[in-house]
């Protein structure tokens, strides 16, 4: 930030801020002056104000009042009408203020500028998020703008112990961060340790939250998310009783909490909104989903190359008159596929709506089907990626992981059939039980070593039968 | 790094030795490509031993599974797998195979080098059961056209079985039959004979002594 100097003449104060936007064809200075000879100079900038606000809180009264001159402090607490208006001494802090849509007074005579919030850009509406979406619950979402994101928390959270920490980071973007918590549920190491890990960012900019995930994540070379992501409020606030810290990002509708634990990945959002009965249920499925989603290419390898004894021969004949004629072997068959579904997804993602649909059967239906018809591929092979493709959806957090892991255990399977496969799933089994996030074991709560005391595992339970609901902030007394 | 490491080694014992006979196969490679045995028939003929093989194929998604018999001759077991793996350039798998039909003669004086030669195979199930072929050569009794029900191996097997499970058949997989000759125990095998209308049906036992003395029950 540039390094400025107010006087008491405000023809230079004026002058001053031009300097620094000069070229800036945004900036906007309006001198109101009264009949008793106050002059006063409004800035702001064009676009990212309430023009309501200013007209009727900031100008009307001054040029409407009697004073022929006044204090800063006189004009923010007396004569200014709008609820948070400051008398800001430190111009750079003004400077901030003013670039992110508050609107700075100086007067004659005073060297300190007056910053009234007036702010009022345009953001976009809150809507479900299309990435998580429930059955039954609340549909709302957050949006780009920080400080509606935070009202939705608050409107949740009617507690005087919730907590949001501001600081400004990246050099250039100087993007506002909040970091939310409940004081008392949640650990002050944890908070320490985020706010240590949040000090040491240095970045030029921040567009998003997963910038700021990015520097502060434990285990950067994991496939497993380590942070949690939301772009729900009532998610959020779910989380932040149980003791985890929220990280809100200006610009960006994803919100960051930490810790992050294995379990949380396979649970959906509308699990606590559900009947127990069913969510439990929908919770083993998820979970023997993600499971089927890693495993089966692998094991369909193995078992086809190596240990085809284990098969019942009608299914042993079936696949090996499936594989009569096909040019590719069996694993480069499933590799060809997994990776054409990989860019099938990667390119439906990016596609508006109306085509994305028909990309999406053009690729999967008509090509997956002309392949088999023309024997460039074989139905089996075509089914087994199909199910770890459709499996793979159940548990959205751990896509990412599921993609790298079935092309290791893939590899695995192809080199040493069965053993390679339990061999790699015993490597993935090590890693998780040496992952922690920020300090909390990766597998809390479902392997019996790093139990928490909580009844909700891997079957939901019911309210009424829940007695310790903050898991994670109990884990952190320890 | 290191304790990974020595975990990874750890799990690598753990898990047993891989079977270096146990060779990779691709279905759709001629070389590595494995041919399913549904069935072995072994008789003895001008001191050689015949076994006659029933493998199975099928050749589309939407096709019939039909057996084929190929037959070879050796002075002994092991040269009679060896000597069909030789005649083939797709591999011989035995893991499917589940009837060994054999007969009398070698039920009672062969049956232990017939079940040795079986285990050495790795691909071998010691599920496999064995009969006896009475009336008929064990060939003709595995070829009989009336028992065609898909697979007439399986169809033997499935049938054995079914009659094990009612108890009017002593049940003697592989294992049983390797586990009784060692403790010298009397061992007893279903007799198959074949009728005038060309059906296959299970007759009798016949209990073997370890010395090779035999008796109809």
């Amino acid at each position: 930030m540039a390094e400025i100097k107010f006087t008491t003449s405000l023809e230079h104060n004026i002058q001053v801020l031009k300097n620094i936007f000069k070229n800036d064809n945004t900036f906007i200075t309006r001198i109101a002056k009264n009949k008793n000879g106050l002059i006063c100079a409004i800035c702001f900038f064009d676009g990212m104000v309430n023009n309501l606000a200013i007209n009727q809180s900031i100008i009307r009264p001054i040029v409407s009042c009697y004073e022929s001159k006044v204090t800063a402090e006189t004009l923010a607490e007396t004569i200014i009408q709008i609820n948070d208006s400051v008398v800001q001494p430190d111009l750079n802090k003004m400077l901030s203020a003013m670039m992110y849509g508050d609107t700075v007074i100086l007067t004659e005579g005073e060297d300190k500028p007056v910053v009234v919030n007036t702010k009022g850009f345009s953001v976009r509406s809150s809507s479900e998020p299309d990435n998580e979406r429930v059955l039954r619950g609340p549909r709302e979402g957050f949006t780009e703008a920080f400080m509606t994101n935070l009202s939705m928390i608050r409107r949740r959270l009617n507690d005087t112990r919730l907590k949001f920490s501001f600081s400004r980071m990246a050099t250039h973007s100087q993007t506002a961060v909040c970091l939310c918590y409940l004081e008392g549920v949640t650990d002050e190491k944890l908070v320490k340790e985020i706010k240590k890990r949040l000090d040491k960012i240095d970045l030029d900019g921040i567009l998003d939250a997963n910038y700021i995930a990015e520097c502060i994540r434990d285990e950067q070379n994991s496939p497993f998310p380590t942070l949690g992501t939301t772009e729900r409020p009532d998610v959020v606030v779910a989380k932040l009783l149980e003791g985890r810290i929220a990280i809100i990002t200006d610009g960006s509708p994803v919100v960051l909490t930490a810790p992050c634990i294995l379990q949380e990945c396979i649970q959906a959002n509308d699990d606590y909104y559900l009947p127990v009965m069913q969510a439990s249920l929908a919770r083993i499925i998820r979970s023997f989903g993600i499971m089927l989603s890693i495993i089966i290419p692998a094991l369909y390898i193995a078992i086809l190359y190596y240990h085809a004894e284990l098969l019942p021969t009608r299914m042993l004949l079936a696949l090996a008159a499936a594989q009569k004629g096909v040019p590719l072997p069996p694993l480069w068959e499933i590799f060809t596929l997994l990776i054409v579904f990989e860019i099938l997804k990667e390119a439906g993602t990016r596609t508006p709506g109306v085509i994305g649909s028909t990309m999406s059967i053009v690729g999967g239906l008509v090509l997956g089907q002309s392949a088999v018809s023309a024997r460039l591929i074989s139905a089996p092979a075509v089914i087994i990626v199909a199910i770890a493709a459709v499996t793979g959806l159940a548990a959205p957090k751990l896509q990412n992981a599921a993609l790298y892991l079935r092309f290791i255990l893939l590899v695995c399977s192809a080199l040493f059939g069965l053993y390679g496969l339990v061999l790699g799933l015993s490597s993935v089994l090590l890693h998780l039980c040496a992952l922690h996030s920020c300090s909390i074991p990766y597998l809390l709560n479902l392997l019996p070593r790093v139990n928490a005391h909580t009844e909700d595992r891997t079957i939901r339970i019911s309210w009424r039968k829940m007695k310790n609901k903050r898991f994670i902030a109990e884990r952190g007394k320890k | 790094m290191k304790k990974l490491l020595l975990l990874i080694i750890c799990l690598l014992m753990l898990t047993g030795c891989q079977q270096t006979k146990n060779k990779r196969v691709e279905l759709n490679q001629n070389a590595g490509q494995i041919l399913p045995i549904s069935a072995l028939a072994i008789d003895k003929e001008d001191n050689l031993y015949k076994m006659t093989i029933e493998s199975i194929r099928q050749d589309s998604l939407d096709g019939e599974v039909s057996p084929a018999y190929f037959s070879v001759k050796a002075e002994n077991f092991s040269d009679l797998f060896y000597n069909a793996d030789m005649m083939l350039a797709s591999r011989l798998y035995l893991s499917h195979a589940s009837i060994v039909i054999i007969s009398e003669d070698i039920a009672r004086f062969d049956i232990d080098n017939l079940v040795n030669s079986l285990i050495e195979r790795p691909d071998a199930r010691l599920t496999i059961r064995i009969a006896v072929a009475e009336n008929s050569t064990p060939d003709e009794i595995l070829q009989a056209p009336s028992v065609t029900d898909g697979i007439p191996g399986m169809a033997l097997s499935s049938l054995l079985e079914k009659r094990t499970k009612d108890q009017t058949f002593s049940d003697f997989p592989m294992f049983r039959i390797l586990d009784y000759r060692l403790n010298g125990r009397d061992i007893a095998l279903p007799v198959l004979i074949l009728s005038d209308d060309g059906h296959v049906s299970p007759k009798s036992n016949i209990i073997i002594s370890s010395d090779g003395g035999v008796k109809y029950a």
